[in-house]
């Protein structure tokens, strides 16, 4: 009997086992082929913009992706480095052998982990009187494995179907089997199921392309890790390439547009806007004769190269001749045509926000089966269903002692992690695109960035056991170290003139400030203020940097504080799971039916829900309102 | 009306039955309007019957015997029709206001709001901060994508072409509200002038006590008066004056007090006592201000100008100059309320709403980082989402990826 049963290995089953291990529930993933376990099946690359956020996110929670993408990563770049700190996104390329490997040892060496090559067809499923309860899984041969709680990670793999051009075939991945029993039973239990499609450019071998005539992309120097525990960087640092398709480029491209899947018809599923293929992106945006393609190396001594940019389901040969079109690409030959993959995905709405299903109890989904497009997004949602099945198991019984502070569930909300953005966002409003986090997503994107994903995240995974020993006693000390300088820097006051005499200019107009005040002005830094109060230097680079981005965001945090206070209120009104909308008055039969589909925890939660006028908002408040008092 | 229901949006001719007594009330024109085709969304049926006292009254009395109907409070069915969405806010007032509508003015300005006229000015300047909000998320989402490389000077270009839009909407002198809520125009002057007289004759009746006591007038008296279609609210007060008297006393200050926030002054002097005025009611005069002199019936040819104006002669005895004097009252209240073509701010709500859209979007142009900048646009669209409805995020990205290529 294991109190947590995960289905697949690609990065949101990792996280999930990881978490629910380091809980301490006694945890098995299932995979078909532990060997693909951590396997980057699109871009070699981990982070980017908000990616890069929700990285640090699950590293403040101790999951395992910053972690191995530090060990993995062959180019570091933090992108938007120009802009502010609240809009910077790590991100770097991966030597995919290294990730994978490094995310499989950080699996075998997690204590409550056991890992089983099998493929799970079905569902356990105990009804008891109106709820359905999920009692473990069932494998290919008929084996029962029993389980308190289960999640399940499927990808891109429920009745995945890879279309090259006319060509189709059943497959998750190329060269690997689609989960076909999965999707059946999922159907069965009654989940609202959708379709949704997404593709990957052809590999190239790098000994083929002509890499003198290209123009070169640097990463930073010095590289900035992921993690936070991460001091050092070991590899080898590497550069990308840029090359442009030029009007031959579209010119062969149009004339067998015919001829890709996507748009002969054959694709039924919807794909994502922001990752359109090549041939997309020709047609929607007719007036640009040339579009970038980054020149990715998958490894350090593997000559694959992943052409960012040119994802397509053209066939074969006409994926030849294009590339063969493109400057620097004269010569090279192609090791894995691109392909686009539809897959069945799970309408999130059908999750609570601890991503357990409405319907079955114990039964959690994550990643791609959500919805969602990313490995961030993925690994995120994993970490986060892995927590919640753990707690669940524990209080099913489970003899892993998790609850000190007696939790029913581990719920990151708006106001304190882009992840709890996305969760919100997509058991909410459901997705008819397949998901990507960007910033903009976030209200409270200023406070919800990469360099203070710890602070905010941290201590919240202390409570829950979900943080190693190392980690909790670094991070308490940062904290403090922060806590306590932020709190001298207020408590340093003087007018402009006592401040000059430390050299630090400011308008003569005979206000006092603070030196938080001073330090949150443009141009300023601790090392200005360091005359000034000299124990500063004592501090750490990073708590420095910390100091510094918080003073100079302090107006606006302040602001939305006021904001996320309102947030927190409306979201503390719980809309009774028993509420029968069509008692309300005032309500319309229109937001009576969406109200009814998405089935909001809060009022919070009812107002974003597109389409419910602010007036039913006020009608339901007022019946929230009224059933409080009673 | 036992049977079927008539086809929607048909008017029909048909006896109207009483239900319980199975007798005809009235033979009545019926238009039934079936969900969601009505005003409110819901299903609706219009009975109209013959006029008299008689049929409305058996007729209602048969309608409310039926089960689960009763009475519609007053402004339901704009309350219902605002909760099902099928009208905005600024519509659902635009409906009160005409409702409440008194003067020609009122009742343009609230049909024009009622038409949307408002809403569509809101929401074309949701649409330019859509698109805003879609330049600044672009450039901060996909800074590594192939985006235009002006689009920070287009975004500071439009940001400030909204911003003169804003402006010019709230440099309005309030004249919306105003022609809502009524000009404010205030009788003023030293005691026994014929402030309270001219009152009266305004008003057509005896509002004000008048006597040739000094300082009878103590509280202020107003009235309504419609000036040519615009609304006007006469208040009457008490004369100016170094009193010794408590109340008397007090009744200068809240004089003083409405000189303040009034619109227009209308200065009532005494004719016997001219040219010799008092300095505290000089302090009080303006470009607002129109001059009388009162008692012409016993002094005569008054010729100077007094603070660049020259006074009115009126006599509120024989009633000579009366005329004149309200038709310099109408011509400056036409010439700086009457509606022009642009939608005016009814309310104070809004323009809150506006102002602080206004300030955000103000912030933006000087702030430097384009992460705060983005934040400020998103203030200033939250505030006009106070009266429009919310921006969803889903409306920026939509932009985003029609305008940008974006994606690797």
């Amino acid at each position: 009997m294991y109190d947590v049963v995960i289905v697949g290995g690609g990065h949101a089953g990792c996280e999930a086992a990881s978490a629910a291990a380091r809980i301490g529930a006694k945890t098995a993933l299932i995979t078909s082929d532990p060997k693909t376990i951590g396997e980057m099946s699109c871009n070699p690359a981990i982070g980017g913009l908000a990616k890069g956020t929700l990285v640090r996110e699950i590293d403040a929670l101790d999951g395992i992706m910053a972690r191995a993408a530090d060990q993995g990563g062959i180019q570091f770049r933090v992108l938007n480095r120009s802009k502010g700190p609240a809009v910077r996104g790590p991100r770097a390329q991966q030597d995919r052998k290294i990730y994978r490997e490094s995310v499989q040892n950080l699996l075998l060496d997690q204590s409550n982990l056991k890992i089983l090559p099998a493929i799970v067809e079905d569902l356990i499923i105990e009804n008891n009187e109106d709820i359905a309860r999920v009692c473990g899984v069932i494998l290919g041969d008929g084996t029962r494995i029993k389980s308190r709680t289960v999640v399940l990670t499927t990808g891109t793999f429920l009745r995945g179907l890879i279309h090259i051009g006319q060509e189709k075939f059943n497959a998750g991945r190329i060269g690997e089997e689609p989960a076909v029993g999965m999707a059946k039973a999922l159907e069965c239990y009654g989940f609202e199921m959708g379709r949704l499609k997404t593709g990957t450019p052809p590999r190239l071998d790098g000994k083929t392309i002509n890499w003198q005539s290209l123009e070169i992309q640097k990463g930073d120097n010095p590289p900035e890790p992921f993690s936070y525990l991460t001091t050092k960087l070991d590899n080898e640092q590497i550069f990308c390439h840029i090359t442009h398709t030029n009007e031959k480029t579209h010119k062969i491209i149009f004339s067998d547009l015919e001829k890709s899947a996507m748009y002969s018809g054959a694709i039924k599923g919807t794909g994502p806007r922001y990752c359109p293929s090549i041939e997309d992106k020709l047609v929607r945006f007719s007036e640009k004769s040339s579009h970038q393609i980054f020149l990715e190396p998958e490894g350090l001594d593997v000559s694959t190269i992943y052409p960012n940019g040119i994802s397509t389901s053209l066939p074969r040969e006409t994926q030849e001749s294009f590339i063969k079109s493109i400057p620097g690409l004269e010569n090279a030959k192609i090791t894995q045509p691109g392909y686009a993959v539809e897959y069945d995905y799970v309408d999130p709405r059908e999750l609570k926000q601890n991503l357990e299903t409405i319907r079955i109890e114990g039964f959690f989904l994550a990643g791609q089966i959500n919805g969602t497009t990313g490995y961030e997004e993925a690994a995120a949602q994993g970490l986060v269903a892995g927590a919640n099945a753990a707690i669940l198991a524990g209080n099913f019984g489970g003899d892993h002692s998790i609850n000190p502070i007696n939790q029913r569930s581990f719920i990151m909300d708006r106001t304190e992690s882009l992840t709890g953005v996305m969760i919100d966002d997509l058991t909410n409003l459901g997705t008819s695109e397949p998901y990507r986090m960007f910033t903009s997503r976030a209200e409270y994107r200023l406070l919800l960035r990469p360099d203070n994903a710890d602070l905010r995240l941290t201590e919240k995974g202390i409570s829950l056991g979900l943080v190693s020993l190392n980690r909790a006693r670094a991070f308490q000390s940062k904290a403090k170290a922060i806590a306590k300088s932020r709190e001298k820097l207020q408590n340093i006051t003087a007018t402009p003139n006592e401040f000059a005499k430390y050299n630090l200019q400011i308008k003569l107009d005979g206000r006092r400030r603070s030196a938080w005040d001073l330090l949150g002005y443009p141009g300023m830094s601790i090392r200005k203020l360091n005359e000034l109060w000299p124990e500063l230097t004592e501090l750490s680079l990073e708590e420095k940097k910390q100091l510094e981005i918080q003073a100079r965001y302090a107006t606006y945090l302040e602001r939305q504080r006021v904001d996320i206070e309102t947030f927190r209120r409306d979201e503390g009104l719980k809309i009774p799971t028993t509420i029968d909308y069509s008692r309300i008055g005032g309500l319309s039969s229109e937001a009576i039916e969406k109200l009814i589909k998405v089935r909001p925890e809060t009022i919070g939660a009812a107002a974003r829900i597109p389409g419910v006028p602010p007036a039913a908002l006020i009608a339901l408040l007022g019946y929230v309102r009224r059933k409080e008092v009673y | 009306m036992k049977k079927k229901l008539p086809s929607p949006r048909t008017a029909v001719i048909h006896e109207l039955y009483d239900p319980e007594r199975g007798k005809i009330i009235d033979v009545s024109l019926f238009l039934w309007f079936s969900s969601p085709n009505s005003f409110t969304g819901e299903d609706v049926l219009e009975i109209h019957t013959h006029g008299g006292r008689a049929v409305r009254e058996a007729t209602l009395r048969a309608i409310l015997s039926l089960k689960g109907i009763r009475l519609a409070e007053p402004g339901e069915f704009s309350a219902r029709a605002f909760m099902a969405g099928r009208i905005d806010l600024t519509e659902a007032e635009g409906v009160a206001d005409l409702v409440a509508a008194e003067t020609e003015s009122q009742r343009i300005q609230a049909l024009r709001q009622m038409g949307g006229s408002l809403k569509e000015l809101y929401e074309r300047w949701r649409q330019k901060l859509v698109s805003l909000l879609a330049k600044i998320e672009a450039e901060i989402d996909f800074s590594d994508e192939d985006l235009p490389t002006d689009l920070n000077s287009v975004i500071c270009s439009e940001t400030e072409d909204l911003l003169s839009e804003i402006k010019n909407h709230l440099n309005d002198n309030k004249k919306g509200q105003k022609l809502r809520e009524g000009i404010r125009v205030v009788l003023l002057g030293p005691p026994n002038s014929g402030k309270s007289s001219l009152m009266n004759i305004l008003a057509g009746r005896d509002v004000a006590i008048v006597s040739n006591i000094s300082g009878t007038t103590r509280d202020i008296i107003e009235i309504s008066l419609d000036l040519d279609g615009i609304p006007a609210n006469i208040c009457d007060t008490a004369g100016i004056h170094n009193a010794s008297e408590e109340i008397e006393k007090e009744g200068i200050r809240r004089s003083h007090k409405e000189a303040k926030i009034s619109d227009i002054k209308i200065m009532i002097l005494d004719g016997e006592k001219w040219p010799e005025i008092p300095s505290e009611i000089i302090e009080l005069f303006d470009d607002d201000t129109i001059i009388i002199l009162n008692k012409s019936d016993l002094v005569k040819n008054v010729k100077e100008k007094i603070v660049k104006k020259t006074p009115l002669s009126i006599s509120c005895l024989t009633l000579s100059g009366i005329p004149e004097f309200m038709n310099q009252l109408t011509e400056m209240v036409k010439n700086r309320y009457e509606l022009g073509d642009n939608p005016l701010i009814t309310r104070e709500r809004h323009r809150l709403a506006v102002s602080e859209c206004y300030e955000a979007l103000k912030r933006s142009l000087l702030i430097t980082e384009i992460e705060l900048k983005a934040e400020d646009l998103r203030q200033a669209s939250n505030s006009l989402a106070r009266i429009t409805g919310r921006i969803d995020i889903e409306d920026v990205l939509d932009i985003v990826f029609k305008d940008f290529c974006i994606g690797k």
